[in-house]
């Protein structure tokens, strides 16, 4: 909306100007349209603009002429009667009445009276005011002004205003309170002015009632008077339109747009607006008790309004109805789009008002009639539909699960929803990763199989409990015998370590064959060769291997070649350490770091094999300096596994000396004809038996075994024949031999006590049967 | 009772990768490729030293967490306090010192005590068989352990018969027969199960 460039004001704000002729307020002009006509109070309004009325209001009217032959004095309305206006101010007055003891902060006397009928319109009394403040008597103002404005400054809005007087257009008793309708005391209108600022003060002062005073004459004036902006909104064809039935002259000058009004019937009362129980403002009767005329009665009109208790509770109902059936139902179907319509519902006319009914309460849907049964066709519910109906549209509900919401969910144990059940039961889903039991119909258990699957539940419950260990009551004897022995054994290997004998001597023509063939390799190698060493036993079998092992690593030593360790135990590599630091370090080679060790092999089997392919890329070993020990002398002249001139595997386990013989053995001589690099092995006595057949194949896998005690004893004795020295297995040999023989007289004498035992219950109970 | 759902898209994928994986390697057996087996083989070390070290903060965390909740806090308390030490002793040490002496005199004596109640233990069942069991295979069985016995001292060694022909034979034919079954035997399952997960019928990898 473009400024005007004379004025720097719109067009529509010319109105407002008090020079401007429009602005002025004429209350006999006829151009105002008939609606407006009923508000105007001014006692002058001419009797013919009855013809503005409505049949439909005038018939109310008469009606209630005839109903209430006496009626108090009601403001000023134009459009009335003198009976309408006695009906009018009878039933306005209860309502005031009615607001008075509802409020109890105001008397009825504190109420502005209703005009008498001298009192003036509230239209003009706004002219009147506006033409105060411009210092030109009012146009139209015969009469002083009411005592509701000047008598009565009192009449101030209660304590707690309830705000209905601030709304002209809704309050009904707006036209017997008019100080009140516009919420402007005029005894404060000056200081308002005052504070004004000064570009303001050639503007009339424009109250709530003055700005729609002026909003609305521009509307009611000629065509000529109507803003260019609005001209521009005028149709063309106006003429053509139907002309309002009841209309009069003035309704005829009126503006097409608001003539318009004059087709269209009364308002009726929706229920809508009606079904406002609950509005607490203490202005208004109460909904369940709307003010009645003193006659007994009230008009017809708004009896319309009026609704009983019953009505607001059925609508409640309705409502709460309504709410439930639009929760059941499926409303993805109102996620379709037009395209996603099915064609049959294609025929219905779009344009078509959408009736939105509200559904009948639950308690009041009957069931269909047959007639209605058979006109409601299941086929003809497209499938679409029918797989979009819930289930329990299609089983039949149970009574009692449909009365009362069934929580059988499992309440939330984590997250921000535990305590609550049935909700997003999805843990449960994720956890479970079996089909979920589904009830099998038809198939019913017999008593015989109810048993059995009791039984058999039972059963499979006792298998996932471990039943508790039961303390087995060993009887005296049994418990003395097994002192007995665990004092014996122990009392002869302390004694057979404190007391070292000559008794038990080796026979030197027994040395057995796999035990010459190893001093035999260590022997054949030459001096500062680099040999492999594999410590793999557990720390439990330390004594058992370290006495066999002794004199070979030693015989190893003295022959001065550069020892690399390994170990594909865990402990193993300490275990080296240990046993080299313990037992061999009077050995220069020990002492001057003249070892490797070179690790743990992880892996097993396959780590091996790795290892035995390329034993720079399976271990990367680092001295205390962080340096590569492959790039350090000795090592530095391995290249491959074959470089070692000899690879000695210290075990307790078959299935470790196993691994080596099939794993690295083949690396060891690729030939197969025996002429490679040799593998020896100080293994335990109980596993020399699974050994012992790689060193009978031929070639042998194995080119040598010192098994156990005994073979290392037999090993230093041939040892100590090079060096003179004895080494830890012949130290062990007395208690050895000792502790053996205490086990082997236990067993055999408990045993052939036993035996007896047995054969004399067995002879004498043929006796005892054949006696009796 | 396997189920259906436990058949996921995993599986075909570790299968193939396992398949794939066994048959070149056995073709690395056959037609020497170098290369690709010891690469093959690396993969396995590593993979086998990273799921030790799993296993190794797996047993920290379970026995952590029952130390926490107050189950078996005694042991789990002092499993956790002594693997933490043990490695921070390990990792800290260059002297060698406290982990040879944390050997020396925990683990091997530990292990050895074990050993030795064993002994023990293996000693009272044998006197306790014929009592028990009195039949023809517990004679035999204790006759074979006295002589096993026997044979290994210096005084069975030194009775002609028993040290240089009745010995020989029991440990060199007659176990070494016994032996030589038993390797046989793990041989032809070592085969047998290396074709059921090549064929992909035997799954040890899961699914």
């Amino acid at each position: 909306m473009a400024p005007d460039s004379d004025n720097n004001s719109p067009d529509w704000l010319e109105g407002l100007t008090p020079e401007e002729e429009p602005a002025e307020f004429n209350p006999e002009s006829s151009d105002d349209p008939s609606w407006m006509n009923d508000s105007k109070g001014s006692d002058d309004a001419p009797d013919s603009s009855q013809g503005v009325v409505p049949d439909w209001l005038e018939n109310i009217r008469q009606q209630e002429k005839s109903e209430e032959p006496e009626q108090d004095e009601l403001p000023k309305s134009g459009s009335l009667s003198p009976e309408d206006k006695k009906d009018t101010a009878n039933w306005l007055e209860n309502i005031r009445t009615q607001y008075a003891s509802d409020t109890g902060q105001l008397d009825a006397s504190a109420i502005p009276e209703p005009v008498d009928p001298p009192s003036q319109d509230y239209m003009e009394r706004v002219q009147t005011l506006k033409d105060q403040e411009q210092g030109s008597p009012p146009p139209a103002a015969p009469e002083a002004p009411s005592p509701a404005i000047e008598e009565q400054p009192s009449a101030e809005p209660p304590a707690e205003d309830p705000g209905w007087g601030d709304s002209p257009g809704v309050d009904l008793t707006s036209s017997s309170t008019p100080a009140g309708i516009w919420g402007d005391d005029p005894t404060e209108e000056p200081s308002a002015e005052d504070s004004s600022p000064d570009w303001l003060g050639g503007l009339p002062s424009i109250d709530s009632g003055e700005l729609v005073d002026e909003v609305i004459q521009p509307a009611q004036d000629d065509q000529a008077q109507v803003p260019n902006w609005l001209q521009g909104m005028e149709p063309e064809d106006s003429a053509d339109l139907p002309e309002a039935p009841g209309l009069d002259q003035a309704a005829d000058q009126s503006p097409e747009w608001l003539a318009g009004f004059g087709d269209e019937p009364p308002p009726v009362p929706t229920p809508g607006i009606a079904d406002i129980p609950n509005v607490e403002d203490p202005g208004l009767p109460e909904s369940d008790e709307p003010a009645e005329t003193p006659g007994g009665g009230l008009p017809n009109w708004l009896e319309n309004l009026k609704f009983s208790p019953d009505d607001s509770r059925r609508h409640l109902e309705e409502g709460e109805a309504f709410a439930e059936n639009y929760a059941q139902e499926d409303v993805s179907a109102l996620l379709f789009e037009p395209d996603d319509l099915p064609d049959w519902l294609d025929d219905e006319d779009p344009d078509a008002p959408i009736e939105i009914k509200q559904p009948p309460a639950r308690a009041e849907i009957a069931p269909p009639t047959e007639t209605q049964v058979e006109d409601i066709a299941p086929a003809e519910l497209p499938s679409w539909l029918q797989a979009m109906r819930p289930i329990e549209a299609v089983t039949e509900p149970d009574s009692e699960e449909s009365e009362a919401p069934v929580y059988t969910g499992e309440k939330e144990k984590e997250g921000p929803l535990a305590g609550l059940s049935d909700v997003l039961p999805a843990e449960t889903f994720v956890v479970s990763f079996s089909n979920k039991a589904l009830p099998v119909t038809g198939f019913e258990l017999s008593e015989a199989q109810q048993t059995y699957t009791k039984i058999l539940k039972t059963m499979v419950d006792t298998e996932t409990t471990s039943p508790p260990v039961k303390r087995r009551k060993m009887a005296l004897p049994q418990k003395m015998l097994r002192w007995v022995i665990s004092l014996l054994m122990m009392a002869a290997v302390f004694f057979g370590s404190w007391e070292s004998s000559d008794t038990f001597t080796l026979p030197p023509a027994g040395i057995p064959d796999e035990e010459t063939a190893v001093y035999n390799q260590i022997e054949a190698i030459s001096p500062n060769s680099e040999v492999l060493v594999a410590f793999d036993y557990q720390p439990g079998f330390s004594g058992e291997m370290e006495s066999a092992a002794y004199a070979v690593i030693d015989h190893l030593l003295h022959k001065n070649t550069s020892l690399s360790v390994v170990s594909t135990q865990p402990t193993g590599p300490d275990m080296a350490t240990r046993f080299l630091n313990s037992k061999m370090s009077h050995h220069p080679a020990v002492s001057g770091i003249k070892y490797s060790n070179l690790g743990y092999i992880a892996g097993g089997a396959a780590g091996l094999r790795n290892f035995a392919a390329n034993p720079r890329m399976a271990i990367t070993p680092l001295n205390a300096l962080g340096q590569n020990l492959w790039t350090q002398p000795p090592l530095n002249a391995i290249q491959n596994i074959q470089s070692y001139a000899l690879v000695l595997v210290i075990t307790d386990d078959p299935d470790v000396a196993r691994s080596w013989v099939e794993q690295v053995q083949p690396y060891l001589d690729p030939s197969a004809a025996g002429t490679g690099t040799p593998l020896l092995m100080v293994v335990s006595a109980q596993a020399e038996p699974l050994v012992y057949p790689f060193y009978q194949s031929n070639p042998k896998q194995v080119s040598g075994i010192v098994s156990g005690v005994v073979g290392g004893a037999y090993y230093e004795v041939t040892y100590t024949g090079v060096t003179g020295k004895a080494g830890s297995a012949n130290n062990y040999w007395f208690a050895y031999n000792i502790a053996i023989l205490i086990a082997i007289a236990l067993i055999g004498g408990i045993s052939f006590i036993n035996l007896f035992g047995v054969l004399f219950r067995s002879n004498k109970k043929p006796k005892q049967r054949g006696s009796a | 009772m396997k189920s259906k759902n436990k058949f996921s898209i995993q599986t075909p994928i570790a299968m193939i990768i396992a398949i794939v994986t066994g048959v070149t390697m056995l073709a690395t057996y056959i037609w020497p490729m170098p290369g690709i087996q010891v690469t093959l083989l690396n993969w396995v070390t590593i993979m086998a030293a990273a799921a030790l070290v799993i296993g190794v903060f797996n047993l920290v965390s379970v026995h952590g967490r029952r130390v926490i909740e107050g189950k078996n806090i005694v042991n789990s308390a002092a499993l956790v306090i002594a693997m933490v030490a043990a490695f921070f002793i390990k990792f800290l040490d260059q002297d060698y010192l406290p982990a040879e002496w944390m050997l020396s005199y925990l683990i091997v004596p530990i292990e050895s005590a074990l050993m030795g109640v064993l002994v023990v233990s293996l000693a009272y069942a044998a006197v306790r068989l014929i009592s028990k069991r009195p039949n023809l295979y517990s004679g035999i069985f204790i006759t074979t352990v006295l002589f096993s016995l026997v044979a290994n001292t210096a005084l069975g060694l030194s009775i002609p018969i028993i040290g240089d022909t009745i010995k020989p034979f029991v440990t060199h034919v007659l176990a070494s027969a016994g032996a030589r079954g038993i390797l046989i035997g793990v041989a032809l399952g070592t085969i047998t199960t290396g074709l059921r997960i090549l064929m992909g019928a035997d799954r040890p990898y899961g699914g």
